[in-house]
């Protein structure tokens, strides 16, 4: 019996571990090759419609199924895109788009005026199901703080069956960017806005992919070419190129890595705080890593409404101690630089005289003083505490913040993860001190403007406590004057209600069997950028095999 | 009489699950910030009070909870709300289907695999109590358990995912698209979260068993001429099983919405996933229905548990336990 007994494990054992071995020694799979593409992403689906506001990488995602009006090319210049011509009169008070015609959202419904109308009421808050985009007042603002859809349709004609025309109030020289802005306001089937479920589960755009599946699992999402695409590649032929690309969520920077190499996806798109990762994947033969310009700048932006940076020394001290260089250094790995000044030399809110002079600086003894200077105004020590999203590089970047915050005698500690969305919708929801926003990016003040001036976005918390200064951006605003820009970041620094920290230009890393990244051609000619303020143009995009 | 035992223990059990779950419709109000802005921040008045009356925050605790209640027992999980409120939301339901399953699994086989190893070692240790080799292999275990697993399961990933090439680094295959895929995208979260287990399992076991090795009925069965082996699987591991299977169920429940950071790391995205998302995002209803549902596994997994007792150790079965 005893031996029996033995004889039989022993054929168990033998049979698991051969089935064992016969399981590992199969190829692990790869990504599926030709016309299935998969993209790893490290921010989790939380939406699409205008309500939402995504990070960059779930925009990517988004703009591979709906469009701009406007759209920005390689150039950083904003040109028209579903917006066949965009005009404006000499006071840029009329602008008026005119449509390209022939192009089809992926439920059959032609593009036209109607739902042009339709799609920037309900950015505007007025359409009933679906509340306003972020930030829906200086959405309002721009027409004049139209609050229903008797006043709006004073403000924005269908002029025919292909053109829009906006009568606005108050000058607008960049109106025609902020129907851009880093690719947000999309536009949307009729129907679609006529969903709740409108961007969660559902959402019919003009893009080159139609979703197939999205929002039940809020780690995958899978999308379908759609076959009617409006724009054709170089060669005049049919886009999209791919049959079908599923974005996965992955959060862990270095796992996205692994997986990219092994050949388990085709593309991941990585922030410059994955610095090791990168550097790593820079050697690799069979990688290919595309950066955008160093032109975006991650500023915190601190909440004035509440302790402690209701204090302008608490700002300042927390502006202080931010060591910029160290920043870039240890967190980047050099794939970033330290960040004075707001933007690039070329943007409007930049301070630094053409590189010359930094806005703010690091001064470890100025950051103890002004600690110093908050404990004695408040009584109470200086204690700062940071959101942080979910990604790896998040909680890696705020602690390197954190570890220089407590070396100027602040103590300092992180919240518990949230999704990008939340940190930039939720900010006062949740009760954040601080939020760490990429809003000052590439030539144009158009998507900062959104910002600085009367808004409802959480944590643009200066505007409730120096409404001069919101003042002063809703001036420059209007005159797109480059002195008035001036004024008001001298401002912002003077005060640290923004802090800047380091610029990056983000990463998309390919496998090297990735054609077509960057190659669509624009309809007004061009190209977007490879890695630009919206991702990156997927229509090309195909897998060798 | 048996009957009244077990109608006892079903009372039990629906008492912890209603004190479970009604601690949490007083504790999730207790999160700090207001579900209503978090869920739609720029949403209408109207909007705001419809999605408030959704969640039950117009209405007194109780009355709520007994909503909620009344909802869960027809299978209805609540709604995943978008940021368009009411309407526009997924079922939870949905998403337990994906999510829920995966991490079943992922616990089924991390059971498996620790008890496997775990018990031959556990053995093995207390037969060899206080030599050399036991105070080694102990050592061993002692700093194994003190390693986080995600610690592992990166470590893992690298090598025998990238550096060997041997199993996927990513990604989950349902057992019915690909059953081979399946196995081998759990191979090493399975391993991750077994480690720690295994160590913690064998030492357990093995502190049980050197104490039954003590007890008169081993020198008898010693004496008689039995096998050391026959001995300690047929003898003394059934009643120096006890702590190990209690642990064991404590686990088992532990796993389905404490395995977030592997299925983090793994991109799996299980029901832990899911339970810290919806805790961020402020979705009452769906952490209500996921916590009573953990709460459930707890409760079916230790009912498990006190029958495998009767089964392994006569004395409990004979009412001596």
């Amino acid at each position: 019996m005893n031996k029996l007994s033995r004889g039989n494990h022993r054929k168990v054992a033998f049979v698991m571990a051969m089935a064992l071995v016969a399981s590992l020694s199969q190829v692990a799979p790869a990504a599926a090759k030709g016309d299935d593409i998969v993209i790893l992403i490290g921010e989790k689906d939380s939406g699409w419609c205008a309500q939402d506001s995504p990070g960059l990488d779930q925009i990517s995602a988004k703009n591979a199924v709906a469009e701009t009006l406007t759209i920005m090319n390689e150039k950083g210049k904003i040109v028209p895109y579903l917006a066949k011509t965009v005009e404006n009169s000499a006071d840029f008070k009329t602008w008026k788009f005119t449509l390209r015609e022939g192009i089809y959202f992926h439920d059959g419904e032609e593009l036209t005026a109607a739902t042009v109308l339709a799609n920037v009421a309900a950015n505007l808050g007025l359409n009933p199901l679906i509340p306003a985009s972020l930030p829906a007042i200086a959405w309002q603002d721009g027409f004049g703080g139209v609050t229903s859809l008797a006043q709006f349709a004073a403000k924005a004609q269908a002029l025919g069956k292909y053109v829009v025309q906006f009568n606005l109030p108050a000058p607008r020289p960049l109106f025609n960017e902020s129907w851009y802005a880093n690719g947000r306001p999309v536009i949307w089937s009729t129907k679609t806005l006529q969903t709740k479920a409108c961007g969660t589960t559902v959402g019919a755009g003009t893009g080159p992919f139609k979703i197939r599946s999205k929002g039940v699992d809020q780690f995958q999402t899978v999308l379908e070419a759609n076959p009617n695409y409006w724009r054709k590649d170089a060669a005049g032929k049919r886009l999209p190129k791919a049959a079908t690309v599923t974005y996965k969520v992955v959060l862990d920077a270095a796992q996205r890595t692994n997986a990219l190499v092994k050949g388990q996806a085709d593309i991941a798109t990585f922030g410059a705080s994955s610095g090791p990762q990168l550097n790593e994947m820079k050697k690799n033969a069979k990688l290919v890593l595309f950066e955008g310009r160093r032109d975006t700048t991650w500023s915190f932006h601190m909440n004035t409404t509440a302790a402690p940076f209701n204090s302008k020394s608490a700002r300042l001290a927390f502006s202080y101690a931010i060591d910029r260089e160290a920043l870039a250094k240890v967190v980047a790995k050099g794939n970033a630089d330290a960040a004075y000044c707001f933007g690039a030399t070329y943007h409007p809110y930049n301070l630094s005289n053409g590189g010359k002079k930094k806005c703010a600086t690091f001064d470890l003894a100025k950051a103890k003083q002004y600690v110093a200077a908050y404990k004695t105004e408040t009584g109470k020590d200086l204690t700062v505490l940071l959101p942080t999203t979910e990604s790896t590089e998040s909680a890696k970047a705020n602690q390197a913040v954190c570890n220089m915050l407590k070396k100027a005698g602040a103590a300092c500690s992180l919240m518990p993860p949230v999704t990008a969305t939340a940190v930039i919708l939720r900010g006062f929801a949740l009760q954040q001190q601080v939020s760490w926003f990429n809003v000052v990016a590439g030539y144009s003040p158009a998507f900062a403007d959104l910002f600085s001036r009367k808004t409802n976005l959480e944590l643009s918390g200066f505007r409730f406590t120096n409404p001069g200064l919101a003042a002063c951006f809703q001036t420059a605003l209007e005159t797109n004057a480059a002195a008035k820009y001036q004024e008001c970041a001298a401002v912002l620094h003077g005060e640290a209600y923004w802090v800047p920290t380091y610029n990056e230009g983000g990463f998309i890393v390919a496998r090297n069997t990735v054609t077509g990244l960057g190659e669509t051609p624009l309809p007004v000619g061009g190209k977007r950028p490879v890695v630009g303020l919206s991702g990156f143009d997927i229509a090309s995009v195909k897998v060798s095999d | 009489m048996k009957y009244r035992v077990a109608l006892k223990n079903l009372a039990k059990a629906v008492l912890v699950l209603f004190l479970v779950t009604f601690s949490i419709s007083i504790l999730v109000r207790w999160l700090p910030g207001d579900p209503i802005e978090i869920l739609m921040p720029f949403a209408t008045e109207e909007g705001r009070a419809a999605l408030r009356a959704e969640l039950g925050l117009d209405i007194n605790v109780v009355q709520y909870y007994f909503s909620w209640l009344f909802d869960l027992l027809r299978g209805d999980f609540g709604v995943w709300y978008a940021s368009t409120g009411d309407g526009g939301g997924v079922p939870v339901r949905s998403m337990l289907a994906v999510a829920l399953p995966r991490s079943l699994l992922i616990m089924l086989y991390t059971m498996v695999v620790s008890i496997v190893f775990a018990v031959p070692l556990g053995i093995f240790l207390a037969y060899r109590a206080e030599t050399r080799t036991d105070k080694t292999i102990s050592n061993v275990l002692f700093a194994v358990s003190s390693i986080p697993s995600f610690a592992i399961g990166l470590a893992l990933a690298f090598v025998v995912g990238v550096q060997l090439d041997l199993l996927p680094v990513i990604g989950y295959v349902p057992f019915a698209e690909n059953p081979s895929e399946h196995f081998r995208s759990l191979v090493m979260p399975v391993v991750s979260l077994s480690i720690g287990l295994i160590a913690t399992f064998s030492r357990l076991l093995r502190v049980d068993m050197i104490a039954t090795l003590r007890e008169d009925f081993v020198t008898m069965a010693s004496s008689k001429g039995l096998s050391n082996m026959w001995i300690l699987w047929r003898h003394v591991l059934r009643p120096s099983s006890s702590t190990l299977m209690t642990s064991a169920a404590l686990q088992m429940g532990a796993l389905i919405g404490g395995a977030v950071v592997i299925e983090s790391v793994f991109a799996l995205n299980g029901f832990g996933m899911l339970l810290t998302t919806a805790i961020a995002t402020r979705q009452y209803l769906a952490i209500q229905s996921l916590v009573a549902l953990i709460a459930i596994a707890y409760i079916v997994f230790n009912l498990i548990v006190d029958v495998l007792y009767a089964v392994v150790d006569p004395r409990v079965r004979g009412g001596r336990g």
